[in-house]
């Protein structure tokens, strides 16, 4: 991808996700995370990898903000609901945070990654496929194609992708606690909201890894 | 004379942009259409008659003709309706176009008018991605002077590999619309349509997608055009998933009328209970724009519907195959001429039709679900027998590779 179109996407999502912290209205705070969520699909496209790029809108686009967006409209806040500006303590604390994060991964992103990728050779591999009479086998695999991603999520990363879905079933099961007070809510009310957002959640973030 | 030469990257731009013209024309083009025959299939199985006023007569043609000639038709004829009502549609836009732009006071003006835009911009782009033909082989030729070089253009507008993923994935954002539409308007049962809509296409979306995996598994490839393929390569051209995958494919099409929020599943725009749904407070064209978006959602889900389980555009199989020792000729072949993709894109467009038609009737045959049975079925029923059926072929396929029920 051209130079250009980084700097540009890449404006556009550091100019979304402040929005996303500026914004004083939720809704416009949550559209303005979905921007910058898309861009970052965008910056995947721009790398070849497709797969990723899709995952990334199908989940983030299509699954998280949408419950963000939907809880956001449940509640319906209206400007006086909306409570007090933080304290300027917290704020500092907040920042303080951001920065260490962003610390954190440009140190974790920069580290040069240890497994390179072997372009494996595909048409010795498709003709035997071929020659097996299977059809299903046609696919290439290239830098950043799915069989590539899978590849490298079910071996090298295995043990990681497996301790976040653990992480993501105790999200599930805190929420289902949490949401299944008897006293704040009726069984009724509480099936409605728990369950697409409960089966949702442990949907994305299994594919978030 | 120097020779112009057309190169391949030439020749593949301006086919990029006129399939995306195709495509999007052919979208605009099937939404009046549908609106008529909904209106018409709506009367017939109400025992109606349904729009029989606004059309061209034989009468209407003496307007082309010079006026010493006018006379050669009679009266009685020129009477006569050709197709009554069909410019019906036409009267609804004009009316819909001289609408009075009223907004809301307390509307969100921003998400007011993002509302309509972002329901069709997703299915618009998700069109992009699916395979409506054959590939068409451009040969090496010369014509006046103007040297071709060989092309192989994909009938699709984008050809990236995860294809029917980005579909999938472009198409699900398609609920901020109707969110942003429900939520902007600042009234309170647009709200109550769009908290509704957001939860049901949140909820639809998993068994469709559990659907979809199980198609993508059976053929073993994310590419449209490997998708088709792979149906017309089995059993002599007639290896449609809706065949092998009967399940997979009828979870699919209930779960397909619960994403485009069409009855049985029409919750967001229920008017005896919400005034009208989402769009309550919207009038003109903007309710035009979301009216088109949702019609041309529905044709998106019958394409994908068509190209996952129905064959796309294969007609029989795409290669010589020997049956009972002589050998069939195919009708479209994968690759070829113009001719052959022509034929492609007609079967395509005439299954497509056909799904489209399944959805209007079953509009007007079944009666809308009530809110607790929408979700039950959708997570009590379908997903579960979605992820059983995605597990059985799971294994299937990772035992028996070459077994051919599902491969």
């Amino acid at each position: 991808m051209s130079t250009f179109l980084v700097l540009l996407v890449g404006a556009l999502i550091v100019v979304a996700a402040l929005m996303t912290v500026t914004q004083r209205n939720p809704i416009h705070a949550a559209l303005s995370m979905l921007i910058a969520l898309g861009g970052v699909g965008a910056l995947m496209i721009g790398l070849k990898a497709h797969f990723l790029a899709a995952m990334q809108v199908l989940l983030y686009g299509g699954a998280i903000m949408v419950l963000f967006v939907f809880v956001i409209m449940l509640l319906t806040l209206r400007e006086d609901e909306l409570g007090p500006e933080p304290p300027s303590a917290t704020r500092l604390l907040a920042a303080v945070g951001a920065l260490a994060l962003t610390f954190i991964l440009f140190s974790a992103l920069s580290r040069r990654s240890d497994t390179e990728f072997r372009e494996p050779d595909n048409d010795a591999k498709i003709a035997a496929a071929e020659a097996k009479g299977d059809v299903r086998r046609r696919t290439k695999v290239y830098y950043g194609s799915t069989e590539h991603f899978a590849r490298v999520l079910y071996t090298d990363y295995a043990v990681p992708f497996e301790l976040i879905t653990v992480l993501v079933m105790a999200a599930v099961a805190g929420v289902i606690v949490l949401a299944r007070r008897p006293d704040s809510m009726t069984l009724e009310a509480t099936k409605l909201m728990a369950s697409p957002a409960a089966s949702r959640a442990a949907s994305a973030g299994g594919g978030a890894a | 004379m120097t020779e112009f030469v057309l190169t391949p990257g030439m020749i593949g731009f301006a086919a990029t942009i006129l399939k995306a013209l195709f495509v999007i024309g052919m979208a605009l083009q099937i939404v009046p259409g549908c609106i008529y025959f909904e209106r018409k299939i709506a009367a017939y199985v109400q025992h109606r008659i349904g729009p029989n006023r606004v059309n061209f007569t034989i009468g209407t043609l003496r307007y082309l003709m010079p006026e010493s000639m006018r006379d050669v038709i009679p009266e009685g004829l020129a009477r006569v309706k050709l197709i009554p009502g069909s410019l019906q549609p036409l009267a609804d836009a004009i009316k819909l176009a001289f609408k009075e732009e009223v907004i809301p006071e307390k509307a969100d003006k921003l998400l007011y008018n993002l509302g309509p835009m972002l329901t069709f911009i997703p299915v618009g782009t998700a069109l992009c991605f699916l395979p409506f033909g054959a590939t068409l082989i451009v040969p090496d030729a010369n014509l006046f002077g103007i040297e071709i070089q060989r092309t192989v253009i994909e009938m699709s507008v984008s050809n990236v590999v995860p294809g029917m993923l980005m579909l999938l994935a472009v198409s699900s954002l398609g609920v901020y619309g109707i969110a942003c539409g429900g939520w902007g308007s600042g009234s309170k049962y647009p709200l109550m349509a769009a908290v509704r809509a957001a939860a049901q296409m949140v909820s639809y979306e998993v068994p469709l997608g559990i659907a979809f995996l199980i198609a993508l598994a059976s053929v073993g490839s994310l590419d449209g055009q490997e998708i088709v393929r792979n149906q017309a390569e089995t059993w002599h051209g007639f290896g449609w998933l809706v065949f092998r995958q009967p399940l997979a494919a009828l979870i699919f099409l209930v779960a397909m009328f619960a994403e485009n929020n069409r009855l049985p599943f029409d919750l967001p725009e229920a008017e005896p209970e919400l005034v009208g749904g989402y769009h309550t407070e919207y009038t003109g064209l903007k309710f035009a724009i979301f009216f088109l978006g949702e019609y041309c959602a529905m044709i998106l889900m019958c394409g994908l519907f068509t190209t996952l389980f129905l064959g796309g555009w294969s007609l029989g199989p795409i290669e010589p195959v020997e049956v009972f020792g002589s050998t069939i000729e195919p009708l479209i072949t994968a690759e070829g001429g113009i001719l052959n993709v022509l034929l492609s894109v007609a079967v395509f467009t005439v299954k497509m039709l056909s799904v489209l038609l399944l959805q209007l009737w079953i509009r007007w045959t079944l009666p809308r679900f009530r809110y607790d049975q929408l979700m039950d079925l959708g997570w009590k029923v379908l997903t579960p027998l979605a992820l059983a059926n995605l597990a059985i072929t799971a294994i299937l396929i990772s035992k028996f590779p070459n077994f051919t029920f599902f491969a």
